[in-house]
């Protein structure tokens, strides 16, 4: 997998506000191929057959939380080793490493600049796969 | 700025005013969900969605540079974290602490709604400023590995204003005591680890501390292997499931107070001072405290100073014999069950049983054996604390109960007199109490009496005494207190106590919350005779309480 081919991104957040800037982020801005699942549930079913690139799971959410998520659908053997980054408040060191633990690349800061996220993911990109 | 980024400003601009629009909405869902748990209880998962819902409003609104809006979000949001991870009920201070942030929340959201231009910062300092300092709070290690229990236990015994920190596995448990040493223990029997995991725990445990921890067993088992086997581990009580909760913080309030109590206090009354003297060595040794009388006589003002918990005396005395002066100390009410073990040369057994008769409740012959005179005088006096502590605290609250106030009472008078001090007695009724059962039910009325209870003991020093004396009265003892000193500290309870916000789950009524205030009269020693006249001053004092228009305190007049 080379830094080219990221292009589809599985975006899961349960806050529709947030997915609204996130699409105005990630599509208007990046220029990625976005799409939006409220729920862990919701990805699960819609995952596979969008063959995503980059998993980007928000990690508070009712239910299915971001890291319950991300457990889920590296079952399914095609996503198994897709990419995943986290999006959280929390950020102190230790926790970014637990994250990562998890199976992440990296972990996004909430909360994010719509205007430069893109740029963020596409550099944790680059640097993971180069 | 090119077309594109401008375009995609306007439409962050767009989103931005619309997700202003919806604040009052998430305002009212962050509302929604602090009464669910209001009415319902701090379990985990109710607080869990309250503290998400926050936690998601602090972000979004940061997102979207809604600064006075996410600020006031974080500060609820890292007030809730803790209590969702420890699962504990915040104590009342917490409560009005937090009230202010929500308060706060919903002022930033207001005034963002309506667009103010600039970004107020939001002051949300602690309303209460005392607190009883934090080592005077019990930790207590819980240990169970069923969530749901673990929750239930921690609120419940959380309320009586203990710390309760919970492991779900005992190795985390023994972990931790290398860190800290908890005051009580409360452990589960079977773990996945084992059937009796729980016991290997405690015994391990007793290998790291120098000193017994009051243990506590829960197992869904009754038969008396397993029962043994508690035993046997150093266990101090066991229940079984379905577990009575109430029982069992009872039980832990017997066992702390035990603990803070220190040293099983013995008081000899013996003739011979050498002899006297060695018991008190011997027993001393085995670490208790000892008081001793050689002439019978004076033993009863001893006594009466001293406390004693279990007294070891010798038969045959001058002046008065063991037996009369044993007659004489069972005539005090107050000292009717203190064990009393004789020594004596009697070997023949139906004269240490008339004696027996007479009050005691052992016979130790003499020659004295020491391991003899420890171990009877240790379990004598140990099942009486215990049997104590059963028969002195009231069952909803904790506190002690009116026959053991009445006693403190009569105690702290004839302390005083003695030591020419002063102390304060005051009676609380709650106002209107019926009416609150009434309007609310009953179930809501022991929420509000436990909720006084808790104000009470968490902010009193730990030398008052803190009684439940009837269904909704109160009786404090204020040690070493002026009367203005305990006017003051009174009043400033009366008001926190009105301004808490009990809620009730009365589904007819608009206003989730309402008030309860309480009226006080207080009488101060020395100024009456004993303890029945100051006891009736305090009474008339708050009848005048009650008749000047209740929520206030008064002083009586002597």
């Amino acid at each position: 997998m080379d830094s080219g081919t990221l292009q589809n991104i599985l975006y899961v957040e349960d806050e529709p506000s947030i997915q609204a800037v996130a699409q105005i982020a990630l599509e208007s801005v990046g220029g990625f191929n976005l799409r939006i699942c409220s729920s862990g549930e919701e990805a699960l079913e819609i995952a596979v057959a969008f063959k995503p690139d980059l998993l980007l799971l928000d990690v508070m959410m009712p239910g299915m939380d971001g890291p319950a998520t991300l457990e889920a659908l590296r079952k399914l053997p095609e996503l198994t080793n897709t990419p995943a980054m986290f999006m959280t408040a929390k950020v102190q060191p230790d926790e970014i490493a637990h994250f990562k633990s998890l199976g992440a690349l990296d972990v996004i800061a909430k909360p994010f600049d719509p205007m430069t996220v893109s740029d963020l993911i596409k550099s944790i990109w680059i640097s993971n796969f180069n | 700025m090119n077309e594109k980024a401008a375009a995609v400003h306007q439409q962050l601009e767009a989103l931005r005013d619309s997700y202003r629009d919806e604040l009052p909405g998430k305002i009212d869902e962050v509302q929604q969900a602090l009464d669910k748990i209001n009415q319902a209880g701090w379990e985990t998962t109710a607080c869990k969605t309250l503290h998400r819902l926050v936690h998601t409003l602090a972000g979004t609104s940061a997102t979207f540079k809604l600064s006075a809006v996410s600020q006031a979000a974080c500060k609820l949001s890292d007030f809730l974290k803790p209590l969702v991870e420890t699962g504990e009920p915040p104590g009342i201070d917490q409560y009005r602490y937090m009230d202010g942030l929500v308060e706060a929340l919903k002022q930033s959201v207001n005034e963002t709604a309506e667009d103010v231009p600039e970004i107020k910062t939001v002051d949300a300092t602690p309303l209460i400023t005392q607190t009883k300092p934090e080592k005077d709070r019990h930790l207590i290690f819980l240990v169970q590995d069923d969530k749901h229990l673990a929750e239930v236990l921690s609120v419940q015994l959380g309320r009586f204003g203990h710390e309760i920190r919970t492991f779900s596995r005992p190795k985390k448990f023994l972990d931790a005591l290398k860190q800290e040493l908890p005051d009580a223990v409360i452990i589960d029997m079977i773990f996945p680890e084992g059937s009796l995991a729980g016991v290997e725990a405690v015994k391990r445990m007793e290998l790291y501390v120098d000193h017994h921890i009051p243990t506590i067993f829960i197992s869904h088992r009754d038969d008396i292997t397993v029962r043994l086997q508690a035993v046997r581990a150093g266990g101090d009580a066991y229940f079984t499931k379905p577990v009575d909760v109430d029982a069992l913080s009872g039980k832990l309030s017997g066992m702390l107070e035990q603990k803070t109590s220190g040293p099983y206090r013995i008081m000899i009354v013996d003739d011979s001072e050498s002899l006297s003297q060695y018991y008190a060595l011997v027993l001393g040794q085995a670490g208790m405290k000892t008081q001793i009388s050689n002439d019978p006589m004076q033993a009863l003002e001893l006594i009466e100073d001293f406390n004693p918990e279990l007294i070891l005396m010798d038969i045959y005395m001058p002046g008065c014999s063991g037996d009369e002066l044993a007659k004489i100390i069972r005539q005090l009410d107050r000292y009717v069950d203190v064990p009393i073990v004789f020594v004596s040369q009697e070997r023949d057994k139906a004269k240490q049983l008339a004696s027996l008769m007479l009050g005691g409740d052992d016979f130790i012959t003499k020659p004295v054996q020491d391991e003899h005179l420890v171990s009877s005088v240790t379990s004598r006096a140990q099942r009486h604390r215990i049997l104590r502590s059963l028969m002195t605290r009231d069952s909803l609250t904790g506190l002690l109960n009116h026959t053991r106030v009445k006693n403190r009472l009569e105690n702290e008078v004839a302390r005083a007199e003695r030591q020419a001090s002063s102390f304060v007695f005051a009676m609380l009724d709650i106002d209107n109490f019926k009416s609150v059962n009434d309007t609310y039910g009953h179930p809501t009325g022991d929420k509000v009496l436990k909720s006084l209870s808790r104000l009470l003991t968490q902010r009193l020093r730990k030398s008052d005494v803190v009684g439940r004396y009837g269904g909704e009265e109160f009786a404090i003892i204020l040690p070493e207190t002026t009367p203005e000193q305990a006017h003051r500290v009174l009043d400033e309870l009366r008001m926190d106590f009105a301004a808490i916000m009990h809620q009730h789950n009365n589904e007819d009524m608009k206003n989730k919350s309402f008030h309860v205030t309480f009226s006080c009269g207080i009488a101060a020693f020395p100024g009456y005779e004993d303890a029945t006249c100051l006891n009736d001053a305090a009474d008339n004092a708050l009848y005048a309480a009650k008749e000047a228009g209740r929520n206030t305190v008064v002083l009586a007049k002597d």
